[in-house]
């Protein structure tokens, strides 16, 4: 209070530079009382929501390798990432797609990356509401945008057919994940890929089922029905089931499905493996416990109504007799189709001239249940020799079989034999030769190499276990890896000459490209950690390693 | 935690003596800075939290009252966060400035302050994902930071003083471009060229709030 007096009869007395001093402060203390008030709306402001984006689950999906690239599947970032190893310097693009990724399925031919989705629902800040999706991604076209299709369920399989123009999305028996109320595991989504998205692509379907659920679906290549009103080429779909095979008419979805059952009140039959003759519209089923190979005819029924189905599969059970275990299939040079089917069983190969029906048998000196046909098929070339391996039973032995005549009634195939050292535990084809890996040991320490032009093999020891490898697409290298070994390995497949490169770090996995790179995935960088080996002559250094290329520019992405 | 800073607060204050009692000043204290960019929110939900040392000289008034102070300091912050549910982020700071402050008394014992700084900060970010992998970058840039605040003094006509000072601003910082590397142990081995990629731009641009305990002399 007395300084309040004082300060009062201060005032009365004061000199003009005093009002104005005292004006002055005046203005600093409302100053001060504004910035104090300001203060509040500023404090309102201090926290902001972070973007649920970043607090997400995070899977980085098994590297899959395209044509000259490699691709990263980022469940959380969700994006496709690819290394592009098509030139001398390897690029990084990468493209973004739906929530949540949960599966990638190169096409058969490797242009095309399908990715699926499982969406999300908006129930937090940064959150989006998408339905599960199937995104296809064009790895050559950085431009292009991932063409999305809306598939209704979070499927985690994908049956892409062998001219890429139809994929069906269906569930694997243990479904994706445990999220979500209801899983109807026979639904399938058929997406025509050569359409946009729209209402009615994909075609949603629930197939029959009589208590089994699909294992896999096999496409069959565009194939015509002999004397079906429709000379439409047609792609159909295999679902493989427990006791159970389904055919629709992929092209036409919304047509009905057709069950097959396969067990006949005995032992249940699970179909393994499928092959088709398209030039008789026929498919050609082997299956566990099942004594014969199944062929599954499409012949032409004139439909019911207009959306009816106009085919009608025909059952032959073709005399094997023994139990298949394993079948492969070839065009001989004049186009007409075989099927080989091993019958450990009854110690034959069963040859059937898939466009007839007609076999023969030849007798194994051993149960074979494996199959290699050399060299391998191509637009150009048939197969001229097949390689029959026990590997089940163990043996040290292989036999080999001329494909020329095989079918000639004068003529008695023979099979060569092939006897080794060691017994036979996996027999691998080498690309585009006429060499074969044979492994001795379940730990892939002790190799042989399988030279099918002189019938010999030369041994190959391993100095570690082969947990990851691959052969060159030109044949000529194959490329090993042993996990926690920082090197690779190669084997020059004209000479069998030996060599290695030192890595800084342990390889996890390899992938090599059609331009014969090679690229060493290290799986210790939550953000991407690969060599790049430019070619399999490649010295130590001209090796380049890339870091961090799963979170380029991370931080400059909005959420 | 609140009512010991409120009781700390009001024992300096009562310890403290004139804010003006000499030429030099020197300050220490802690601060908070809201991470509000997209980048730091991709790393972190907290707020970079540090503390800062600064000397300052008067050089006079620059109109009647208005005391003119100049100086520099350090400050040093850091932040952690998960990214992902198992990356470890760990984000630091630490910051050479350059201060200009005005200094205005309001009533006896309250005065009010404003300053800016500049000066360059260094950005670090380390990612560590659990399982040995440890990831990290650091890079220069620059920070500008303005701020306003008030100064609580007790006494005046002293030799020395206390003072307790809380400021609001905001420091806005270059976003420099990191590029995270493994930490591999250097054991002589020619290693092998690599490349890295960029993780982006972190930007660690804020308001801020801080509190200090100010001496002159």
């Amino acid at each position: 209070m007395r300084k309040q007096n004082y300060r009062q009869g201060a005032r009365d007395a004061e000199a003009p530079e005093e009002q104005d001093r005292a004006r002055s402060a005046l203005c600093w203390r409302l100053g001060a009382l504004a910035g104090a008030l300001a203060v509040i709306p500023l404090s309102g402001c201090w926290e902001d929501d972070r973007p649920i984006a970043w607090t997400r689950d995070r899977t980085v999906l098994p590297p899959v390798a395209m044509k000259t690239k490699v691709a990263y599947v980022d469940s959380a970032l969700d994006r496709v990432t690819f290394v592009d190893l098509s030139n001398d310097t390897p690029t990084i693009d990468a493209r973004q797609i739906g929530r949540n990724a949960i599966a990638s399925i190169p096409s058969p031919d490797r242009h095309t990356l399908f990715v699926i989705t499982r969406g999300e629902e908006a129930i937090s800040k940064g959150q989006i509401d998408q339905p599960p999706m199937l995104w296809a991604v064009d790895p050559a076209d950085a431009s292009a945008p991932p063409l999305g299709y809306a598939i209704g369920s979070p499927f985690d399989q994908l049956a892409v057919s062998p001219d890429n123009t139809l994929a069906v999305a269906y569930f694997s028996a243990a479904g994706p994940d445990s999220a979500g109320f209801f899983r109807n595991p026979n639904e399938l989504a058929v997406i025509d890929l050569t359409q946009p998205p729209s209402d009615t692509n994909p075609t949603l379907k629930t197939i029959r089922s009589f208590g089994a659920v699909p294992n896999g679906i096999v496409m069959t290549p565009p194939m015509t029905i002999a004397g079906d009103a429709d000379p439409t080429p047609r792609t159909f779909a295999f679902v493989l089931a427990e006791n159970d095979l389904t055919v629709f008419d992929a092209t036409h979805p919304e047509r009905d499905d057709i069950s097959i059952r396969l067990d006949a009140a005995g032992q249940s039959v699970t179909p393994r493996e499928i092959v088709f003759a398209p030039a008789s519209a026929s498919a050609y089923v082997r299956s566990d416990n099942a004594n014969d190979v199944l062929q599954v005819i499409l012949e032409p029924l004139p439909p019911a109504m207009p959306d009816a189905n106009d085919y009608l599969p025909q059952l032959a059970e073709l005399g094997a007799g023994g139990g298949p275990t394993d079948i492969a299939v070839y065009d001989d040079p004049t186009g007409t189709r075989y099927v080989l089917a091993a019958t450990p069983n009854t110690g034959q190969i069963v040859v059937i001239q898939a466009d007839t029906a007609q076999f023969r048998t030849i007798a194994m000196p051993d149960p074979i249940d494996r199959i290699i046909l050399f060299p391998e098929e191509t637009a150009t070339a048939s197969p001229e020799k097949a390689l029959f391996a026990s590997i089940s039973a163990k043996l040290p032995t292989l036999h080999v079989l001329d494909l020329g005549d095989i079918f000639d009634p004068l003529v008695e195939p023979t099979p060569r034999t092939i006897t080794l050292d060691q017994p036979v535990r996996d027999v691998v084809p080498v690309p585009t030769s006429t060499l074969a890996m044979v492994v001795h040991d379940d730990a892939r320490t002790v190799l042989g190499m399988l030279d099918m032009d002189a019938e010999t093999t030369a041994p190959l020891l391993g100095v570690g276990e082969l947990d990851a490898y691959a052969f060159t697409p030109t044949g000529s290298h194959l490329v090993g890896a042993t996990s926690g070994v920082s090197r690779i390995g190669f084997v020059e497949l004209d000479d069998l000459h030996p060599s290695d490169l030192r890595l800084d770090t342990a390889p996890a996995g390899l992938y090599v490209t059609e331009n014969d790179k090679i690229l060493v995935d290290h799986d210790d960088d939550p953000f991407g950690h690969v060599t790049i080996i430019p070619s399999p002559d490649a010295t130590r250094a001209d090796l380049r390693v890339l870091e961090g290329f799963l979170a380029a520019n991370l931080l400059d992405k909005e959420p | 935690m609140r009512a010991n800073a409120i009781i700390a607060t009001i024992l300096l204050c009562a310890a403290a003596a004139t804010a003006r009692a000499g030429d030099n000043e020197l300050e220490a204290g802690g601060e908070t800075r809201a991470l509000r960019s997209a980048s730091a929110d991709a790393l972190t939900d907290a707020s970079l939290g540090g503390g800062h040392f600064a000397y300052a000289r008067a050089f006079g008034e620059l109109s009647p009252g208005l005391e003119l102070w100049l100086g520099g300091g350090l400050d040093f912050g850091g932040a952690g966060g998960t990214m992902f549910q198992t990356l470890t982020t760990t984000i630091g700071t630490f910051e050479i400035l350059a201060t200009a402050r005005v200094r205005y008394r309001l009533y006896d014992h309250v005065l009010a302050t404003a300053r800016v700084s500049a000066g360059s900060t260094r950005t670090s970010l380390e990612i560590d994902d659990g399982m040995g992998g440890d990831l990290s970058d650091a890079r220069w840039g620059a920070i500008m930071r303005g701020a306003i605040g008030l100064d609580l003094a007790t006494r005046e006509h002293a030799t020395w003083s206390a003072a307790l000072r809380a400021e609001l601003g905001y420091a806005r910082a270059t976003a420099p471009e990191l590029v995270l590397q493994p930490s591999t142990p250097d054991d002589g081995t020619l290693r092998l060229p690599m490349t890295e990629s960029a993780i982006g731009h972190l930007d660690l641009s804020g308001p801020f709030a801080a509190i200090s305990l100010v001496c002159q002399f």
